[in-house]
Protein backbone atom coordinates (compact mmCIF):
# COMPACT_ATOMS: atom_id res chain seq x y z
CA UNK A 1 0.00 0.00 0.00
CA UNK A 2 1.11 3.53 -0.72
CA UNK A 3 2.53 5.65 2.12
CA UNK A 4 0.23 8.47 1.02
CA UNK A 5 -2.74 6.20 1.46
CA UNK A 6 -1.60 5.24 5.00
CA UNK A 7 -1.23 8.87 5.98
CA UNK A 8 -4.65 9.77 4.56
CA UNK A 9 -6.34 6.92 6.42
CA UNK A 10 -4.50 7.59 9.68
CA UNK A 11 -5.78 11.17 9.65
CA UNK A 12 -9.32 9.83 9.61
CA UNK A 13 -9.03 7.18 12.29
CA UNK A 14 -10.03 9.35 15.26
CA UNK A 15 -13.13 10.45 13.35
CA UNK A 16 -13.77 6.84 12.32
CA UNK A 17 -13.80 5.84 16.00
CA UNK A 18 -16.30 8.62 16.75
CA UNK A 19 -18.51 7.64 13.76
CA UNK A 20 -18.04 11.09 12.28
CA UNK A 21 -17.12 10.05 8.75
CA UNK A 22 -19.43 10.14 5.77
CA UNK A 23 -20.57 6.82 4.33
CA UNK A 24 -18.02 6.91 1.48
CA UNK A 25 -15.07 7.79 3.73
CA UNK A 26 -16.16 5.23 6.29
CA UNK A 27 -16.16 2.54 3.60
CA UNK A 28 -12.69 3.61 2.40
CA UNK A 29 -11.30 3.30 5.93
CA UNK A 30 -12.93 -0.11 6.46
CA UNK A 31 -11.49 -1.36 3.18
CA UNK A 32 -8.03 -0.04 3.97
CA UNK A 33 -8.02 -1.48 7.49
CA UNK A 34 -8.97 -4.93 6.25
CA UNK A 35 -5.76 -5.11 4.24
CA UNK A 36 -3.37 -3.00 6.32
CA UNK A 37 -2.00 -4.42 9.57
CA UNK A 38 -0.05 -1.25 10.34
CA UNK A 39 -3.09 1.05 10.31
CA UNK A 40 -5.22 -1.56 12.08
CA UNK A 41 -2.62 -1.80 14.85
CA UNK A 42 -2.56 1.98 15.26
CA UNK A 43 -6.37 2.04 15.34
CA UNK A 44 -6.37 -0.48 18.21
CA UNK A 45 -3.75 1.58 20.06
CA UNK A 46 -5.73 4.79 19.50
CA UNK A 47 -8.89 3.13 20.74
CA UNK A 48 -7.16 1.78 23.88
CA UNK A 49 -5.66 5.20 24.60
CA UNK A 50 -8.86 7.18 24.10
CA UNK A 51 -10.76 4.70 26.27
CA UNK A 52 -8.67 5.92 29.20
CA UNK A 53 -10.57 9.21 29.05
CA UNK A 54 -13.55 7.33 30.46
CA UNK A 55 -11.62 6.70 33.70
CA UNK A 56 -12.29 10.21 34.95
CA UNK A 57 -15.99 9.50 35.06
CA UNK A 58 -15.43 6.75 37.62
CA UNK A 59 -14.11 9.12 40.28
CA UNK A 60 -16.45 10.05 43.08
CA UNK A 61 -16.03 13.06 45.35
CA UNK A 62 -14.60 12.27 48.79
CA UNK A 63 -16.89 11.55 51.72
CA UNK A 64 -16.17 14.91 53.34
CA UNK A 65 -16.56 16.98 50.20
CA UNK A 66 -19.45 19.14 51.43
CA UNK A 67 -18.02 19.35 54.96
CA UNK A 68 -14.74 20.68 53.52
CA UNK A 69 -16.62 23.35 51.55
CA UNK A 70 -18.49 24.37 54.69
CA UNK A 71 -15.26 24.54 56.68
CA UNK A 72 -13.59 26.65 54.05
CA UNK A 73 -16.58 28.95 53.82
CA UNK A 74 -16.67 29.38 57.59
CA UNK A 75 -12.94 29.92 57.80
CA UNK A 76 -13.39 32.69 55.26
CA UNK A 77 -11.03 30.92 52.93
CA UNK A 78 -10.20 33.30 50.14
CA UNK A 79 -8.18 32.92 47.03
CA UNK A 80 -5.40 35.45 46.62
CA UNK A 81 -7.03 38.61 45.31
CA UNK A 82 -6.18 39.87 41.83
CA UNK A 83 -4.78 43.04 43.40
CA UNK A 84 -2.38 40.98 45.51
CA UNK A 85 -1.33 39.04 42.43
CA UNK A 86 -0.54 42.27 40.64
CA UNK A 87 1.13 43.70 43.73
CA UNK A 88 3.60 40.83 43.95
CA UNK A 89 5.78 41.93 41.01
CA UNK A 90 5.56 45.55 42.17
CA UNK A 91 6.77 44.55 45.64
CA UNK A 92 9.61 42.53 44.09
CA UNK A 93 10.70 45.54 42.00
CA UNK A 94 10.51 47.77 45.07
CA UNK A 95 12.62 45.33 47.09
CA UNK A 96 15.16 45.14 44.26
CA UNK A 97 15.35 48.96 44.07
CA UNK A 98 15.76 49.14 47.85
CA UNK A 99 18.51 46.51 47.66
CA UNK A 100 20.36 48.50 45.00
CA UNK A 101 19.95 51.73 47.02
CA UNK A 102 21.23 49.97 50.15
CA UNK A 103 24.19 48.63 48.18
CA UNK A 104 25.03 52.11 46.90
CA UNK A 105 24.73 53.54 50.44
CA UNK A 106 26.99 50.85 51.91
CA UNK A 107 29.47 51.41 49.08
CA UNK A 108 29.48 55.17 49.65
CA UNK A 109 29.92 54.71 53.40
CA UNK A 110 32.82 52.32 53.04
CA UNK A 111 34.43 54.65 50.46
CA UNK A 112 34.09 57.60 52.85
CA UNK A 113 35.58 55.50 55.65
CA UNK A 114 38.50 54.43 53.50
CA UNK A 115 39.17 58.08 52.52
CA UNK A 116 39.09 59.10 56.20
CA UNK A 117 41.44 56.29 57.20
CA UNK A 118 43.79 57.24 54.36
CA UNK A 119 43.74 60.81 55.62
CA UNK A 120 44.43 59.54 59.16
CA UNK A 121 47.46 57.64 57.88
CA UNK A 122 48.63 60.72 56.01
CA UNK A 123 48.45 63.00 59.05
CA UNK A 124 51.91 62.17 60.50
CA UNK A 125 53.42 62.75 57.08
CA UNK A 126 51.68 66.10 56.87
CA UNK A 127 52.94 66.97 60.34
CA UNK A 128 56.35 65.88 59.26
CA UNK A 129 56.08 68.13 56.23
CA UNK A 130 55.09 71.05 58.36
CA UNK A 131 57.86 70.37 60.93
CA UNK A 132 61.26 71.47 59.73
CA UNK A 133 63.87 68.68 59.74
CA UNK A 134 66.19 70.61 62.07
CA UNK A 135 63.46 70.90 64.69
CA UNK A 136 62.66 67.25 64.33
CA UNK A 137 66.30 66.26 64.88
CA UNK A 138 66.50 68.53 67.89
CA UNK A 139 63.38 66.99 69.38
CA UNK A 140 64.82 63.57 68.78
CA UNK A 141 67.78 64.30 71.02
CA UNK B 1 -36.23 21.35 43.54
CA UNK B 2 -35.56 22.88 40.10
CA UNK B 3 -32.43 24.90 39.34
CA UNK B 4 -34.16 28.34 39.49
CA UNK B 5 -35.75 27.36 42.81
CA UNK B 6 -32.38 26.22 44.15
CA UNK B 7 -30.78 29.50 43.11
CA UNK B 8 -33.60 31.52 44.69
CA UNK B 9 -33.31 29.58 47.94
CA UNK B 10 -29.52 29.96 48.09
CA UNK B 11 -29.87 33.69 47.47
CA UNK B 12 -32.03 33.99 50.60
CA UNK B 13 -29.45 32.04 52.60
CA UNK B 14 -31.00 28.57 52.67
CA UNK B 15 -28.12 26.27 53.61
CA UNK B 16 -30.04 23.13 52.70
CA UNK B 17 -30.49 24.41 49.17
CA UNK B 18 -26.76 24.97 48.85
CA UNK B 19 -26.13 21.46 50.11
CA UNK B 20 -28.57 20.14 47.50
CA UNK B 21 -26.78 22.09 44.79
CA UNK B 22 -23.42 20.66 45.86
CA UNK B 23 -24.80 17.12 45.94
CA UNK B 24 -26.39 17.58 42.52
CA UNK B 25 -23.35 19.02 40.75
CA UNK B 26 -20.31 17.75 42.70
CA UNK B 27 -19.56 14.84 40.36
CA UNK B 28 -19.91 17.02 37.28
CA UNK B 29 -17.57 19.68 38.70
CA UNK B 30 -15.04 17.12 39.92
CA UNK B 31 -14.94 15.36 36.54
CA UNK B 32 -14.52 18.67 34.71
CA UNK B 33 -11.62 19.68 36.95
CA UNK B 34 -10.08 16.20 36.63
CA UNK B 35 -10.23 16.52 32.86
CA UNK B 36 -7.93 19.51 33.09
CA UNK B 37 -5.63 18.88 36.05
CA UNK B 38 -5.46 15.04 36.03
CA UNK B 39 -4.60 14.85 39.71
CA UNK B 40 -7.34 13.72 42.03
CA UNK B 41 -6.34 15.82 45.04
CA UNK B 42 -5.87 18.97 43.00
CA UNK B 43 -9.17 18.35 41.20
CA UNK B 44 -11.08 17.89 44.46
CA UNK B 45 -9.53 21.02 45.90
CA UNK B 46 -10.46 22.94 42.76
CA UNK B 47 -14.00 21.55 42.79
CA UNK B 48 -14.46 22.83 46.34
CA UNK B 49 -13.20 26.24 45.28
CA UNK B 50 -15.73 26.22 42.44
CA UNK B 51 -18.60 25.75 44.91
CA UNK B 52 -17.19 28.41 47.24
CA UNK B 53 -17.07 30.84 44.31
CA UNK B 54 -20.59 29.80 43.31
CA UNK B 55 -21.86 30.48 46.81
CA UNK B 56 -20.23 33.90 46.95
CA UNK B 57 -21.25 34.91 43.44
CA UNK B 58 -24.79 33.55 43.54
CA UNK B 59 -26.24 37.08 43.71
CA UNK B 60 -24.62 37.83 40.36
CA UNK B 61 -26.33 34.89 38.66
CA UNK B 62 -29.19 36.34 36.65
CA UNK B 63 -30.29 33.12 34.98
CA UNK B 64 -29.50 34.26 31.43
CA UNK B 65 -27.73 30.95 30.87
CA UNK B 66 -28.50 27.63 32.52
CA UNK B 67 -27.15 26.97 36.01
CA UNK B 68 -25.04 24.04 34.76
CA UNK B 69 -23.55 26.23 32.00
CA UNK B 70 -22.56 28.81 34.62
CA UNK B 71 -21.07 26.12 36.87
CA UNK B 72 -19.12 24.62 33.95
CA UNK B 73 -17.81 28.07 33.06
CA UNK B 74 -16.53 28.64 36.61
CA UNK B 75 -15.01 25.14 36.76
CA UNK B 76 -13.21 25.60 33.42
CA UNK B 77 -11.88 29.05 34.36
CA UNK B 78 -10.70 27.83 37.75
CA UNK B 79 -8.97 24.84 36.16
CA UNK B 80 -7.25 26.96 33.51
CA UNK B 81 -6.07 29.44 36.16
CA UNK B 82 -4.72 26.54 38.19
CA UNK B 83 -2.80 25.20 35.17
CA UNK B 84 -1.36 28.66 34.44
CA UNK B 85 -0.27 29.05 38.08
CA UNK B 86 1.24 25.57 38.01
CA UNK B 87 3.17 26.39 34.82
CA UNK B 88 4.47 29.56 36.46
CA UNK B 89 5.48 27.61 39.58
CA UNK B 90 7.21 24.98 37.43
CA UNK B 91 9.07 27.72 35.57
CA UNK B 92 10.42 29.27 38.78
CA UNK B 93 11.09 25.81 40.22
CA UNK B 94 13.14 24.87 37.15
CA UNK B 95 15.13 28.10 37.49
CA UNK B 96 15.84 27.42 41.15
CA UNK B 97 16.82 23.80 40.46
CA UNK B 98 19.16 24.97 37.71
CA UNK B 99 20.69 27.52 40.06
CA UNK B 100 21.08 25.02 42.87
CA UNK B 101 22.21 22.27 40.50
CA UNK B 102 19.37 19.90 41.41
CA UNK B 103 17.38 17.63 39.11
CA UNK B 104 13.99 18.57 37.65
CA UNK B 105 10.88 16.57 38.53
CA UNK B 106 7.97 16.01 36.17
CA UNK B 107 4.98 16.80 38.40
CA UNK B 108 2.26 15.44 36.13
CA UNK B 109 4.13 12.20 35.55
CA UNK B 110 4.66 11.72 39.26
CA UNK B 111 0.94 12.07 39.93
CA UNK B 112 0.16 9.16 37.61
CA UNK B 113 2.95 7.05 39.01
CA UNK B 114 1.44 7.41 42.45
CA UNK B 115 -1.57 5.40 41.32
CA UNK B 116 -0.93 1.82 42.25
CA UNK B 117 -3.91 0.23 40.49
CA UNK B 118 -2.85 0.65 36.87
CA UNK B 119 -0.61 -1.39 34.66
CA UNK B 120 2.61 -0.08 33.22
CA UNK B 121 1.27 -0.14 29.67
CA UNK B 122 -1.80 1.93 30.51
CA UNK B 123 0.35 4.31 32.54
CA UNK B 124 2.42 5.00 29.46
CA UNK B 125 -0.69 5.42 27.30
CA UNK B 126 -2.23 7.74 29.86
CA UNK B 127 0.92 9.83 30.13
CA UNK B 128 1.07 10.14 26.33
CA UNK B 129 -2.62 10.98 26.09
CA UNK B 130 -2.62 13.76 28.69
CA UNK B 131 0.68 15.11 27.46
CA UNK B 132 -0.87 15.36 23.99
CA UNK B 133 -4.05 17.00 25.36
CA UNK B 134 -2.04 19.48 27.43
CA UNK B 135 -0.03 20.45 24.37
CA UNK B 136 -3.16 21.49 22.47
CA UNK B 137 -3.91 25.22 22.26
CA UNK B 138 -6.04 26.31 25.24
CA UNK B 139 -9.37 26.74 23.43
CA UNK B 140 -8.97 23.45 21.57
CA UNK B 141 -8.19 21.73 24.86
CA UNK B 142 -11.24 23.19 26.58
CA UNK B 143 -13.58 22.26 23.72
CA UNK B 144 -12.12 18.76 23.38
CA UNK B 145 -12.19 18.09 27.14
CA UNK B 146 -15.79 19.20 27.48
CA UNK B 147 -16.79 17.14 24.47
CA UNK B 148 -14.84 13.94 25.10
CA UNK B 149 -14.57 13.81 28.85
CA UNK B 150 -17.86 15.42 29.78
CA UNK B 151 -19.80 14.18 26.78
CA UNK B 152 -21.37 17.62 26.27
CA UNK B 153 -23.07 18.55 23.01
CA UNK B 154 -21.40 21.09 20.73
CA UNK B 155 -24.29 23.45 21.50
CA UNK B 156 -23.63 23.23 25.26
CA UNK B 157 -19.90 23.77 24.72
CA UNK B 158 -20.66 26.82 22.58
CA UNK B 159 -22.76 28.20 25.47
CA UNK B 160 -20.02 27.55 28.04
CA UNK B 161 -17.22 28.98 25.91
CA UNK B 162 -19.26 31.85 24.54
CA UNK B 163 -18.55 30.83 20.93
CA UNK B 164 -20.61 30.00 17.88
CA UNK B 165 -21.47 26.41 17.08
CA UNK B 166 -19.26 26.40 13.98
CA UNK B 167 -16.29 27.69 16.00
CA UNK B 168 -16.71 24.84 18.47
CA UNK B 169 -16.96 22.31 15.64
CA UNK B 170 -13.79 23.69 14.11
CA UNK B 171 -11.95 23.71 17.47
CA UNK B 172 -12.85 20.10 18.21
CA UNK B 173 -11.97 18.98 14.67
CA UNK B 174 -8.53 20.61 14.93
CA UNK B 175 -8.05 19.26 18.46
CA UNK B 176 -8.73 15.71 17.27
CA UNK B 177 -6.33 16.06 14.35
CA UNK B 178 -3.62 17.47 16.61
CA UNK B 179 -4.17 14.82 19.22
CA UNK B 180 -4.11 11.99 16.69
CA UNK B 181 -0.90 13.34 15.17
CA UNK B 182 0.83 13.48 18.56
CA UNK B 183 -0.43 10.05 19.57
CA UNK B 184 0.80 8.59 16.28
CA UNK B 185 4.26 10.04 16.94
CA UNK B 186 4.27 8.45 20.41
CA UNK B 187 3.07 5.16 18.91
CA UNK B 188 5.86 5.17 16.33
CA UNK B 189 8.45 5.96 19.00
CA UNK B 190 7.19 3.10 21.13
CA UNK B 191 7.47 0.50 18.35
Amino acid sequence: METRSHAQIQKKLIFYLDNQLGAKEHQQVVQHLSGCDECAAFLRELQSTLCLLEENKQHEPGAYFYASIQNRLQAGHRQPLLGIRLLQPAILVLLLALGIRLGIWIGTQSYAESVLSEQAVLVPFNDLAEEPIEEFLLNLK
Amino acid sequence: MTDPELVAQIKVGNEKAFRLLVEQYQRMVLHTCLGFVQDRNDAEDLAQEVFIELFRAMDKFRGESGLSTWIYRIAVNRSLNFIRDQKRRCFFQSISTRLTGGTTVDVADQSWRSRPDHEVENNQRRANLYQAINRLPERQRVAFTLSKLEGLSYQDIAGIMGLSLSSVESLIHRAKLGLQKQLYQCYKKGL
